[in-house]
C-alpha cells in the first residue's frame, strides 16, 4: 500500500514535482477563473457598448427620418416633386441609409435614393389605398432599421416614406474591445507565469514539509526521513529544528527509561527491596559518610527502629559503640575483613542478643559498608544454659564420686578391724549411689524434653494410688527431716487421664523440694481440689521461702537460688524444669507462690473433665 | 478466655483455651501483640487448645503475620487441629504462617 503510494507520488514528482504537485490545482484553477473574469468581462462590455452604439444611432435615424418625414410632407402638399426627389436623393448619401424612397400604396417610387429607380414622373391627382392611421412602423432585423412613415398629402392620398438603414457600425468597436481583453487576458497569464518561479521556491519547502507529515501519517518512524534539505530556504531550517528537537527528547526518553530499570535492579524499591524485605536476616548499608543508605525491614524489627528513622541518619545513632567503632575501621580503610560483633545480653544470657557481621563493599574509592544482623538470643540462651549445664553437672558428679571414693577408700583400709565403720561406710556408698541414679534420670528427662522426643502415654490415672504411693515414698524421709507432711486429699479422689510415670515425676520433686527445704520440725500440706474443667494439686511449706526476683527463675535448668541456705541443700536444679515441662505437656501450669522465710507454695494446674461415670 | 503464657529460653509460647471467635480473638490479639513486642517477634502460638476459629480470629492471626512479615518471618503456630487446618487451606492463609506439630518443635526452630 505505501510502497504504491510512494511509487505513485515518485511518478508524480517526475512530472511535476513536488511543489507542483501541490500548488498545480491551485494554480489551474486561479488561471481558469482570471480567464473566466476577464471573458465575461469582455462580453460584457462588448454586449453593453453594442447595445449603446445601436441605441444611439437608431435615435439618429429615428429623428433624420422624423425631419425627412415632415420635410416630405409639407413638399408634397405644396405639389412640388422635384425638391422631394432632390432631397431624398441627398439625404440618402449620408447617415450609410441603405435605402430612401416615397412609394404610392400601388408600389411605384416616387423618389428614391437611386434615381434611376424612380418610376412615377408627376404627382397623380388622386390615387385611393394607404394607410391612413398615419403612424410610423420601426422595425429591426438583422442590424437593419427600417422606418415606414404613412404621410398625408392634402386633397390626393397617402405616400408611404420607406428608409431602411443599418444599424451597425458596432462592428468596428466590437473588435477592438476583443484586443483590448485578449490583451489584459495575456498579461495576467504573463504576469502568472513571471510569478510562479518564484512562488514555487518558496512554496517547495512547505510541500516537502507536507509530505513528511504525510509519511508520518502512514506510520514513517524514522526521524532521519522526515527532515529536508537546509538548502531550501529558513522554513526547511526550521523544521529540521523540531524533529531533531523530538529525536532528542525521544532518546532522552528511552535512555531515562533505561536507567530508571537499572537503578531499580541496584537499589531502591525495585526487586532488590522485595527480596531484602523477605530476608530474616537484617540488612543495613552504610554509606561513606558513615549515614545509612538502606535498611531493610527485618533491620528495623531487630533494632526496634523504622526504616524512616534509620535511611539517611548517622550510624552512630542507631547501632552501638562496638558496632559504631568497627564501622569506623572499617571506613578508613584499615580492615576490609568480615567482623562481627556480638551485643546486648550479660553473661546470664539475658536480654536480647544481636550478632552484626560487617564487612566492607566499597572500592578504594568509595567505602562503604554491609551490616547483617542477626538475632541470636536464642542461640545465646542454649549456648549459656549448656554451659551451665557442664559445669553444674561435672559440679554435681563429682561431690557424689567424691563422697564414694572417700568412703570406699575408709572402708578398704579400717573396716576389716571396724565393721560399725564398714557398715556406715557402705550405706554412704548406697545413698551416693542412688543420688547419681536420680541426677542421671533427671539428666535423661531434660535431654528428653530437650530432643522434643518426649511421649506421653494416655492412661487413666487413679489419683487416690498416686497419692498414696507418694504419701509411702516420702513418709521415711519427713520422719528422718522431722518435718510434718499432711496430705488434705478429697474423700472422692478424681482418675484424669494421663501419663502416670511422668506425672508422678513431677508430684515427687515438688513434694521432694518441699520437705528438703523446709526446716526441721516444719509442716508441708498437699491438698487437691477438683472444680469443674480444673484439677488444682498445692503442695505448701513452710520453708525457707524464695525472693519475688527469683521465684520465675526457679524453673530454669540448673538455678539454684542466691541463698547461702540453698547451697547447704543437695540438688540439681533439675527437678522444678522437669515438673513443669511435663505438667505442661499434660496442658496445664505450675505456679509458684513464695515469701522469703515463710513459706512456698507451688501449684499445679491440670485440665480435668469429670467423667461422666 | 484463659490464654497460657509460657517462656521457654528467649521465646514466649501463648496457648489460647477455647474457640478463637468474637471478642476472645480480641483478647488474644492484645495478648499476642504484647507477647510480640517484648521478645522481638519470638512467639510461638500453641494452638493445641483451640478447637475453632472464625474471621475475626484469623484476621487477629493475619495481622499479626503481618508484623512479623515487615521483618521477613512469619508466625509460628503448632499443634493446629483438623478444623483449622481445613479453613485455613480454603481461605488460602495456610502457606502465610509456618506449622510446627509441636511446641518443642517450634521452639528448635528459633536456633
Amino acid at each position: 500500500m505505501s510502497e504504491s503510494a510512494q511509487s505513485s507520488s515518485g511518478t508524480r514528482r517526475r512530472w511535476l514535482g513536488p511543489a507542483e504537485a501541490m500548488i498545480a490545482p491551485v494554480a489551474v484553477a486561479f488561471i481558469v477563473a482570471v480567464a473566466v473574469a476577464v471573458g465575461v468581462m469582455g462580453w460584457w462590455s462588448i454586449r453593453a457598448e453594442r447595445t449603446a452604439v445601436v441605441a444611439a444611432r437608431t435615435a439618429h435615424i429615428v429623428s433624420t427620418s422624423q425631419l425627412l418625414a415632415d420635410s416630405v410632407h409639407s413638399m408634397l402638399a405644396s405639389g412640388d416633386v422635384s425638391g422631394v426627389r432632390r432631397l431624398i436623393a441627398g439625404s440618402g448619401q449620408h447617415n450609410g441609409i441603405e435605402v430612401c424612397r416615397v412609394e404610392l400604396p400601388n408600389g411605384s417610387v416616387l423618389a428614391d435614393k437611386e434615381t434611376a429607380n424612380n418610376t412615377v414622373d408627376q404627382l397623380p391627382d388622386s390615387w385611393p389605398g394607404g394607410d391612413s392611421t398615419g403612424e410610423a412602423i420601426q422595425l429591426f432585423d438583422e442590424n437593419i432599421l427600417t422606418l415606414i412613415y404613412p404621410i398625408q398629402v392634402p386633397g390626393r392620398g397617402i405616400v408611404t416614406l420607406r428608409i431602411e438603414a443599418l444599424a451597425g457600425g458596432a462592428q468596428q468597436i466590437t473588435d477592438s474591445t476583443i484586443v483590448v481583453v485578449a490583451a489584459v487576458a495575456g498579461l495576467t497569464l504573463i504576469l502568472v507565469v513571471l510569478l510562479y518561479r518564484p512562488t514555487k521556491s518558496r512554496v517547495i519547502p512547505f510541500a516537502l514539509i507536507r509530505e513528511a507529515l504525510l509519511s508520518v501519517q502512514r506510520g514513517e518512524a524514522d526521524p532521519e526521513a522526515l527532515k529536508v534539505s537546509d538548502s531550501l530556504g529558513p522554513e526547511a531550517r526550521v523544521w529540521n529544528q523540531l524533529v531533531g528537537k523530538q529525536e532528542q527528547r525521544e532518546h532522552q526518553e528511552l535512555l531515562d527509561r533505561a536507567l530508571e530499570s537499572v537503578a531499580s535492579q541496584k537499589s531502591g524499591p525495585g526487586s532488590f527491596g522485595l527480596i531484602g524485605d523477605a530476608l530474616w536476616q537484617g540488612i543495613v548499608l552504610i554509606g561513606e559518610d558513615m549515614r545509612i543508605s538502606y535498611a531493610n525491614g527485618a533491620a528495623a524489627v531487630l533494632l526496634k527502629s523504622s526504616r524512616e528513622a534509620m535511611v539517611g541518619n548517622e550510624a552512630a545513632g542507631v547501632f552501638d559503640d562496638s558496632v559504631v567503632s568497627v564501622l569506623q575501621e572499617v571506613s578508613r580503610g584499615t580492615d576490609s575483613r568480615r567482623r562481627t560483633v556480638e551485643s546486648g545480653q550479660d553473661n546470664e544470657g539475658h536480654g536480647e542478643a544481636l550478632r552484626f557481621s560487617i564487612r566492607a563493599t566499597g572500592d578504594s574509592q568509595n567505602k562503604t559498608a554491609l551490616v547483617v544482623i542477626e538475632d541470636s538470643t536464642q542461640q545465646r540462651v542454649a549456648e549459656v544454659s549448656r554451659r551451665n549445664f557442664v559445669a553444674q553437672v561435672a559440679h554435681e558428679l563429682r561431690t557424689p564420686l567424691t563422697n564414694i571414693s572417700l568412703n570406699v577408700e575408709a572402708a578398704v583400709d579400717d573396716g576389716e578391724e571396724d565393721p560399725e565403720l564398714r557398715g556406715r561406710c557402705l550405706n554412704v556408698i548406697t545413698q551416693e549411689t542412688q543420688r547419681l541414679t536420680q541426677l542421671v534420670n533427671d539428666m535423661l528427662s531434660v535431654s528428653e524434653i530437650e530432643a522434643g522426643s518426649m511421649s506421653l502415654r494416655q492412661d487413666d490415672i487413679r489419683l487416690a494410688d498416686v497419692f498414696a504411693d507418694l504419701q509411702a515414698d516420702f513418709r521415711q524421709q519427713a520422719k528422718e527431716k522431722e518435718v510434718g507432711l499432711i496430705f488434705d486429699l478429697p474423700p472422692k479422689m478424681p482418675v484424669i487421664q494421663g501419663d502416670r510415670d511422668k506425672l508422678a515425676i513431677s508430684l515427687h520433686n515438688l513434694l521432694g523440694n518441699a520437705i528438703k527445704y523446709s526446716p526441721a520440725g516444719g509442716e508441708v500440706t498437699v491438698s487437691i481440689s477438683a472444680e469443674a474443667g480444673r484439677l488444682t494439686v498445692a503442695f505448701k511449706d513452710k520453708g525457707i521461702g524464695i525472693e519475688k526476683e527469683e521465684l520465675e527463675r526457679v524453673f530454669d535448668r540448673f538455678y539454684r537460688a542466691n541463698d547461702s541456705r540453698v547451697s547447704q541443700i543437695t540438688g540439681t536444679g533439675l527437678g522444678l524444669p522437669i515438673a513443669r515441662e511435663i505438667v505442661r505437656r499434660h496442658g496445664g501450669e505450675i505456679e509458684a507462690d513464695s515469701t522469703l522465710n515463710k513459706g512456698s507454695t507451688f501449684t499445679i494446674n491440670l485440665p480435668y473433665k469429670p467423667e461422666a461415670a | 478466655m484463659q490464654i497460657d503464657e509460657q517462656t521457654h529460653g528467649a521465646v514466649t509460647v501463648l496457648g489460647p483455651d477455647g474457640a478463637l471467635t468474637q471478642d476472645d480473638a480480641d483478647q488474644f490479639k492484645g495478648h499476642l501483640t504484647h507477647a510480640l513486642s517484648d521478645s522481638s517477634g519470638r512467639v510461638v502460638v500453641d494452638m493445641a487448645a483451640v478447637p475453632f476459629i472464625d474471621s475475626r480470629g484469623l484476621e487477629v492471626l493475619v495481622e499479626a503475620n503481618d508484623v512479623l512479615a515487615d521483618g521477613g518471618r512469619s508466625l509460628k503456630l503448632c499443634g493446629i487441629n483438623e478444623t483449622i487446618r481445613e479453613v485455613l487451606d480454603l481461605t488460602g492463609l495456610a502457606l502465610r504462617f509456618d506449622h510446627f506439630d509441636d511446641t518443642n518443635s517450634a521452639l528448635r526452630s528459633f536456633h
